[in-house]
């Protein structure tokens, strides 16, 4: 079993294994060869939102869980590693309230009346491993100075501008910004490329 | 700038936007490609071995049916409702005046283009033997079983859908020709079900008895 996933993990498509499952061959193998495939991406978006080890695990098997229910009806089986995110990302959120509902709970003793904020916290209120970015903010610092101060509106700023008011920050007609972001992009995943090797 | 940070300072440099939207469901396509370019860039955590042995085990504890099983299923669920069309003891000029018993009943049913034609004859006083052949355009084989009925409650549809676990008779195949027997049948109320390669048949409820005078539908 573990050299048929090993030979499925390295030449079968997203698209082939989630076939395979559905079609009932090699269910066990395509399936293992999936896992071993996106583990480790869908186990670091919880500890890369400042989760501790044990909600990350409850987040993983969450996603797990979601992918093995909800494979079947995969709208686009090539794009299998941004659904796997985006449903890390919504279970990672959730992990972050339940644990803020803990803590208010366990510190809030008399006080039972109180609803909880419907909103909740910011992740950059809960996130703490501020450390695990470095290596991507050191990136985008390698950046030209107009395409690091773009991407700092587009991704980082807390604010969350608008594109018109980006432009105008940045002295740029609001219609030049999504082919600017495009060469900056271009440049970051570069950067970031390197960063991989 | 708004945040009245410099870009990327000692306190900026969590990807704040990119989280928010991935957390809200909010993120856009190519965004979800540069956070995973992120992600990867900064360096995957190893996933622990127990907790992918956990999620492999999903496989086995809730297995899931193949399509190609649902399809069969739902095709093998595509129960067609055969009616009597013709029954040679409600027939009056077809009705035996002696020996009745002695003569075999002959049934006709058809359900959609499908016709099974069966053939009732005593073999002793409490047991019957059923011959039938399923006509019809497409192919015949499979299997047939005599299912007991049991009586729906008055007023309720008459639709009879036999339940599996009552006492029958069968399966027997049906071969080639469409042909199937079955025998030993004890007189009672039951369905007939004929299981096809692409569908099934099932009969209203069938009054099998030694003697005329009371088939039931």
């Amino acid at each position: 079993m573990r050299n048929q996933t090993t030979r499925f993990e390295a030449e079968a498509s997203d698209r082939e294994l989630i076939a395979m499952i559905l079609n009932g061959e090699d269910v066990q193998a395509a399936w293992d060869a999936l896992l071993t495939r996106y583990s480790n991406l869908i186990y670091s978006v919880p500890l890369r939102y400042g989760l501790q080890e044990s909600d990350a695990n409850d987040v993983y098997q969450g996603v797990c869980e979601t992918l093995w229910k909800e494979v079947a009806g995969l709208r686009d089986p090539d794009r299998l590693d941004a659904w796997l995110l985006k449903v890390a990302g919504r279970l990672s959120w959730r992990a972050i309230m339940n644990r803020r509902r803990q803590t208010q709970h366990e510190s809030v003793v008399v006080d039972t009346e109180s609803p909880l904020p419907e909103s909740g916290p910011r992740p950059d209120e809960v996130v703490m491993r501020h450390d695990e970015w470095r290596a991507v903010a050191a990136a985008v610092r390698a950046l030209s100075n107009r395409c690091q101060k773009l991407i700092w509106y587009l991704y980082y700023d807390p604010a969350m501008l608008s594109y018109e008011d980006i432009a105008r920050r940045m002295g740029l007609a609001e219609g030049s910004i999504g082919s600017i972001r495009a060469r900056c992009l271009e440049q970051l995943k570069k950067q970031l490329d390197d960063l991989k090797r | 700038m708004d945040s009245q940070a410099e870009p990327l300072d000692s306190q900026a440099e969590l990807p704040f936007r990119l989280l928010h939207q991935l957390a809200h469901g909010e993120i856009a396509e190519d965004d979800l490609d540069l956070l995973q370019a992120m992600l990867r860039a900064e360096g995957l955590a190893a996933c622990p071995p127990e907790a992918q042995a956990q999620a492999s085990s999903l496989a086995q504890a809730q297995p899931r049916q193949s399509s190609k099983a649902r399809v069969r299923e739902i095709v093998e669920h595509a129960t067609h409702l055969a009616q009597l069309v013709f029954d040679s003891w409600s027939a009056p000029q077809l009705a035996p005046v002696r020996s009745e018993s002695a003569l075999p009943r002959q049934l006709l049913l058809r359900a959609q283009d499908v016709e099974i034609s069966l053939n009732v004859q005593s073999t002793s006083i409490n047991h019957m033997t059923l011959i039938g052949q399923v006509l019809g355009p497409g192919q015949s084989t499979g299997e047939a079983r005599l299912v007991r009925d049991v009586m729906p409650p008055v007023g309720a549809p008459q639709i009879v859908v036999a339940r599996r676990d009552e006492q029958g008779y069968g399966p027997v195949p049906v071969d080639d020709l469409g042909e199937f027997l079955i025998d030993q049948i004890r007189p009672g109320r039951y369905v007939l079900s004929i299981q096809l390669d692409t569908e099934r048949i099932e009969s209203i409820a069938l009054e099998l008895n030694g003697k005329p005078g009371d088939f039931a539908q």
